[in-house]
């Protein structure tokens, strides 16, 4: 027992040796939360660094979470590489400035297009970034997004950041991507990178425009979440409209509203809305290798992560199969499914790809005038919305193969390398180059399972129904 | 000033002075938590886990492959090592039975630590990682709670670096007490403890101890490896062959 206790102090004794002489007080240093670079015409690259003010957070906690005072702050800074923002950043701040709980990392539309590799071997290499962070491609100046990375349920963007990555799961109307996976896929060449769109609200935008233009200065912004003060911005779009203020329509694309159209079609910066947060994720940019050449719709993107496989769950709005040119009739659906069956065959260069998507699908809303739950219609709505996401999915294939540099972002590399034996003969094979030339046929079902809470939607007077050939 | 070196080398002193019995007991200790981390991570990282990265099934090629394992073995001299000190165990009859459990484990551990790298990361992002299963620790993401844990496998793999520090100590003061035909190997271990902490700060960096390791040390303990024992085989042959002469002369 002495012994034992003699080695316990030893150990002991010999661990605490490190001591801590190299602490850090917590007080002392600078979260950052959100990080975000502009490529500047210079070459050089502008790095702003979101952090939450703790002292604020902790009022506002005991506030029920309403806190009356700004509780985050940006700094931009001017850097060549980006990562040294981190020691310029400390003299204007006078407090060291860490990643360490850095959750999100934000690049410029622009600067993702002149090539991310390097910029993201800097940043990985860096022992304080976790490749668990969450990345994102935003449309316009990064430093405005992270200006206004904030909800009005939230007390703090980190905060606001994990939920609004939980949509991915909830929508897969963008596809939630971690830093080592993006630095991953742009070395890769099985498959190519994509990662989440963000933006501002397309309502904000138009009002820094006019802002713009009446005063000739932009949007100021340095401090926000206050619920007394907060910038120009944050005012132009409150998380409470105004009585009377209405989203605005002008400038909607047309096909919007067509009977095929749906706000699921738009990306991110695009969706007609106002109130809540000023910034908004959707869609996905599409890379190849580090550079991005485009990028895919909320509708696309959701066909792109059901054969990726993670596609979990979400809502669709199909038109009415028994009225399909009267918008004000559609079927409300929830579908989900993770397992695409992918088969690839190949002889020589020629590639064969078979895809098939299998869904389950829940009714959520009827806005019809036929009751599709009775077992002889509901195999209308199932084909219906088969061919609904197989329409989107087949859209997707054909941008990424047509459009979009030949951009294999559904991983079909991944399944087209079990035909080889050895590293050589894939890379001589050069995929990304035969993308473009492969033969992909896709197929979709979907299985309804359940009929929500009722059984049949509410009866209507056959003199007001509408007559077609197909109504039962 | 930086003292976690002295620190581990202070610990591994301690039980390599102790003997076999108190690195086997120690061993026994860490093992747990070893093999937990281990498993921790494998399961941690399963919703990162990419099962297609593992093809093509011949990587770089059958012979390329082939040259690699044979060069690369040399990093697992454990079995050698364990020749060396079985005299010193408490059964030395049981050295084969330590053997095979020593080679089951091994495996083991080997083929979940490749296995999860690989697809979690795939190549060539994993050949480029300094420190793979540190950066495979910062990929779990669990939610809010159990996503910066990574200071946890840290403080486990401390204890293997002591374990394995204390064995080569051990092993290369009781080598050269033998060469020597010392008593003991006690008062050597002071100053092997030294030579590996001077050695290792000979070393300017990190780039330097890679280049050392992949381009020096693994393919040249090759010889070692193979070269050891037939050197023995060898010199035992040569004291048979003189011992009748010298028996002839008296």
């Amino acid at each position: 027992m002495r012994r034992a206790a003699i080695v316990v102090l030893g150990l002991s004794l010999v661990m605490s040796c490190s001591g801590c002489w190299d602490r850090i007080e917590l007080e002392d240093v600078a979260w950052v939360q959100a990080i975000g670079f502009d490529k500047e015409p210079s070459g050089f690259v502008t790095a702003t660094l979101e952090m939450s003010i703790p002292r604020t957070l902790g009022g506002a906690a005991a506030a029920g979470g309403i806190p009356s005072q700004p509780h985050h702050a940006t700094i931009s800074l001017l850097t060549r590489t980006g990562i040294e923002a981190l020691d310029l950043a400390g003299l204007a701040l006078g407090r060291r400035v860490s990643l360490v709980h850095c959750i999100m990392y934000v690049f410029s539309e622009d600067l993702a297009r002149s090539d991310l590799r390097s910029l993201l071997g800097a940043i990985i290499r860096n022992p304080q970034v976790r490749g668990s962070a969450f990345v994102a491609v935003c449309r316009g100046r990064a430093e405005d997004v992270l200006r206004l990375l904030i909800s009005p349920l939230e007390i703090s963007p980190s905060r606001f950041i994990e939920t609004i990555q939980q949509q991915h799961f909830n929508t897969g109307l963008f596809e939630s991507v971690h830093l080592a996976d993006l630095a991953q896929a742009m070395e890769s060449e099985s498959e190519q990178p994509t990662c989440p769109l963000i933006a501002l609200a397309r309502d904000i935008k138009s009002s820094q425009s006019e802002q713009k233009g009446q005063s000739g200065m932009g949007m100021q912004q340095s401090a926000g979440g206050s619920s007394e003060g907060g910038g120009e911005a944050e005012k132009a779009f409150p998380a409470t409209p105004d009585v009377g203020q209405r989203i605005k329509i002008e400038g909607l694309p047309s096909w919007l509203t067509s009977p095929e159209g749906g706000p699921t079609m738009l990306e991110a910066g695009e969706l007609p809305y106002i109130g809540g947060s000023p910034v908004t994720m959707m869609g996905s940019a599409v890379f190849l290798g580090g550079k991005l050449v485009g990028d895919l719709n909320g509708e696309e993107t959701r066909g792109m992560l059901m054969v990726k496989g993670d596609f979990e769950n979400g809502m669709f709005s199909i038109p009415d199969p028994q009225f399909p040119d009267k918008i004000e009739y559609s079927v409300g659906v929830s579908l989900s499914g993770r397992n695409p069956k992918v088969h690839v065959r190949r002889q020589g260069d020629h590639v064969e790809i078979d895809v098939h998507i299998s869904l389950e699908m829940t009714f959520i809303s009827m806005k019809t005038q036929t009751d599709y739950t009775d077992p002889r219609n509901a195999p209308l709505v199932e084909k219906a919305a088969a061919d609904y996401v197989k329409k989107h999915l087949d859209r997707a294939i054909m941008r990424t193969q047509k459009e979009l540099g030949g951009s294999d972002v559904f991983g079909f590399g991944l399944y087209l390398r079990r035909t080889f034996w050895t590293w050589p003969e894939w890379q001589t094979f050069a995929w990304p180059a035969t993308y473009s030339h492969a033969i992909i046929r896709t197929s979709v079902e979907t299985h309804l399972t359940r009929y929500g809470l009722e059984l049949a939607p509410p009866s209507i007077p056959p003199s007001e129904k509408i007559k077609t050939k197909g109504t039962q | 000033m930086p003292l976690s070196w002295p620190a581990i080398i202070a610990a591994a002193l301690y039980l390599s002075l102790k003997g076999t019995e108190v690195i086997g007991r120690f061993s026994l200790f860490i093992i747990v938590p070893l093999m937990a981390a281990l498993l921790a991570l494998a399961a941690l990282t399963i919703p990162i886990w990419e099962i297609k990265r593992v093809f093509p099934l011949l990587g770089p090629g059958a012979l390329e492959l082939s040259e690699t394992y044979f060069i690369r073995q040399a990093m697992y001299g454990e079995m050698l090592s364990l020749g060396l000190i079985c005299v010193y165990l408490r059964k030395p009859e049981h050295t084969g039975k330590i053997a095979l459990w020593t080679a089951i484990i091994s495996m083991m551990v080997l083929t979940v630590t490749v296995f999860t790298t690989q697809v979690s990361m795939p190549y060539p992002t994993l050949v480029r990682q300094s420190v793979p299963y540190l950066r495979l620790a910062r990929l779990i993401y669990l939610n809010r709670f159990f996503q910066r844990v990574d200071a946890l496998f840290v403080i486990v793999w401390l204890g293997d670096g002591i374990m394995k520090t204390a064995i080569a100590a051990y092993i290369a003061s009781l080598t050269i007490a033998a060469i020597l035909r010392l008593k003991t190997y006690k008062p050597l271990l002071v100053a092997t403890a030294a030579i590996i902490g001077v050695v290792a700060h000979m070393i300017p960096g990190v780039g330097e101890t890679i280049i050392l390791n992949f381009d020096i040390i693994r393919p040249y303990s090759v010889i070692l490896l193979y070269g050891w024992p037939w050197l023995l085989v060898l010199l035992g042959m040569v004291r048979k062959a003189q011992k009748p002469q010298e028996a002839g002369t008296r």
